[in-house]
């Protein structure tokens, strides 16, 4: 009784997180449409050249996209009541990879942005706040492989007379 | 050298000095899983090498930055060392001379310093092959709750001593994604723990 208890509890919270990543995947679906529309479709109109600082933030959105996507497939795993099989797994390592992807192009695009507008290139700018979302990522690649690896080792174990 | 850099380095050295005696005077304590060790296994001791790789950077690597970081501050501020010089603030340079961005350098050191002290014990638990017990779920809620408290300091800095350009809360949305996402990680293993330990028991 109390089994099914936690596991209901599970997957109601991963239907209420579901729900709420989905909205942050439709929120970032959003900004790439506005930024793909800013960096063609207003120079179009406009009769204005196209401007490399609009289609920089273009990668940030696909790489934000693909990394909720992955959160996304996540908590609709936990909600389908899979909690720690190898589809649920790899849908958490994958939102770690996009994450560490947007990590680091977050710092291309600020290097990029300095050499091509600034007039000195200044470290000091650079946004401390990013770190934290590195560390956001490594976590999710940590807890996602001992979760792989706790899960394989259990199959071996079960597998073992 | 500026008073306010004599200020942030001994305070470095106090933060410093603080970690190594609690790791000396409180060393981790024996619990009854120490003695249910789980067998050796390739992939278990692939987790117990990776988990003391992490624990060792932790336990020497960052405080040999800290150490590192200590003898620039002090070879710039002698003057045997140049440094490039920030260009002039655009805004948030008030923020970072003012007397609350001391208070909130303060606030940090303390909560890097839980920090750092629930992640050794973390990894010192993967370490020991202790994986997912409510030792290690316990060390994982802390160190979400480490992030969440951040969190809620940099609101209450953005609330109550506002800046021109919410420097406080731009740097606080990392901290609360991060937070929830390894206090509802934590909340996950523990649940999975205890199905376990109900579908072992029931016969």
């Amino acid at each position: 009784m109390k089994n099914f208890q936690n596991k209901t509890r599970i997957i109601q919270v991963s239907a209420a997180l579901r729900t709420l990543t989905f909205i942050l995947l439709l929120m970032t679906v959003l900004g790439s449409v506005a930024c793909l529309v800013n960096a063609i479709y207003t120079p179009l109109i406009l009769k204005q050249p196209f401007y490399l600082s609009l289609f920089l933030p273009l990668p940030d959105c696909v790489f934000g996209l693909l990394a909720f996507y992955g959160l996304f497939r996540f908590f609709q795993r936990l909600q389908q009541g899979f909690l720690f099989d190898v589809q649920t797994v790899g849908s958490l390592n994958s939102a770690g990879t996009w994450w560490l992807m947007l990590w680091f192009y977050g710092i291309v695009r600020w290097v990029l942005m300095q050499s091509l507008y600034a007039d000195k290139f200044d470290w000091s700018k650079f946004h401390t706040d990013s770190w934290g979302w590195l560390f956001a990522g490594l976590a999710l690649k940590f807890v996602a492989w001992l979760l792989k690896e706790a899960q394989e080792l259990q199959a071996e174990q079960e597998l073992t007379v | 050298m500026k008073p306010n850099e004599i200020h942030q380095i001994v305070l470095l050295v106090c933060v410093l000095s603080a970690l190594v005696f609690l790791r000396k005077w409180q060393p981790l304590q024996k619990t009854a899983t120490d003695e249910i060790l789980p067998k050796a296994n390739p992939r278990m001791n692939r987790i117990q090498k990776v988990s003391k790789g992490i624990r060792i950077f932790l336990k020497y690597g960052i405080p040999l930055m800290i150490a590192a970081f200590l003898v620039v501050t002090y070879l710039a501020a002698s003057h045997q060392m140049t440094l490039p010089k920030p260009s002039p603030p655009s805004g948030s340079g008030d923020v970072q001379h003012s007397d609350t961005f001391q208070v909130w350098s303060i606030l940090n050191l303390v909560v890097y310093l839980f920090w750092y002290r629930t992640a050794l014990k973390l990894f010192s638990f993967f370490e020991k092959g202790i994986l997912f017990t409510g030792e290690t779920v316990r060390c994982i809620q802390i160190l979400g709750g480490i992030y969440l408290i951040r969190f809620l300091v940099q609101l209450g800095f953005f609330c109550f001593a506002p800046s021109s350009d919410s420097h406080w809360l731009g740097a606080g949305y990392s901290d609360l994604f991060t937070g929830f996402l390894i206090i509802f990680i934590g909340w996950l293993i523990d649940e999975a723990r205890k199905i376990q330990e109900e579908q072992d028991l029931t016969v």
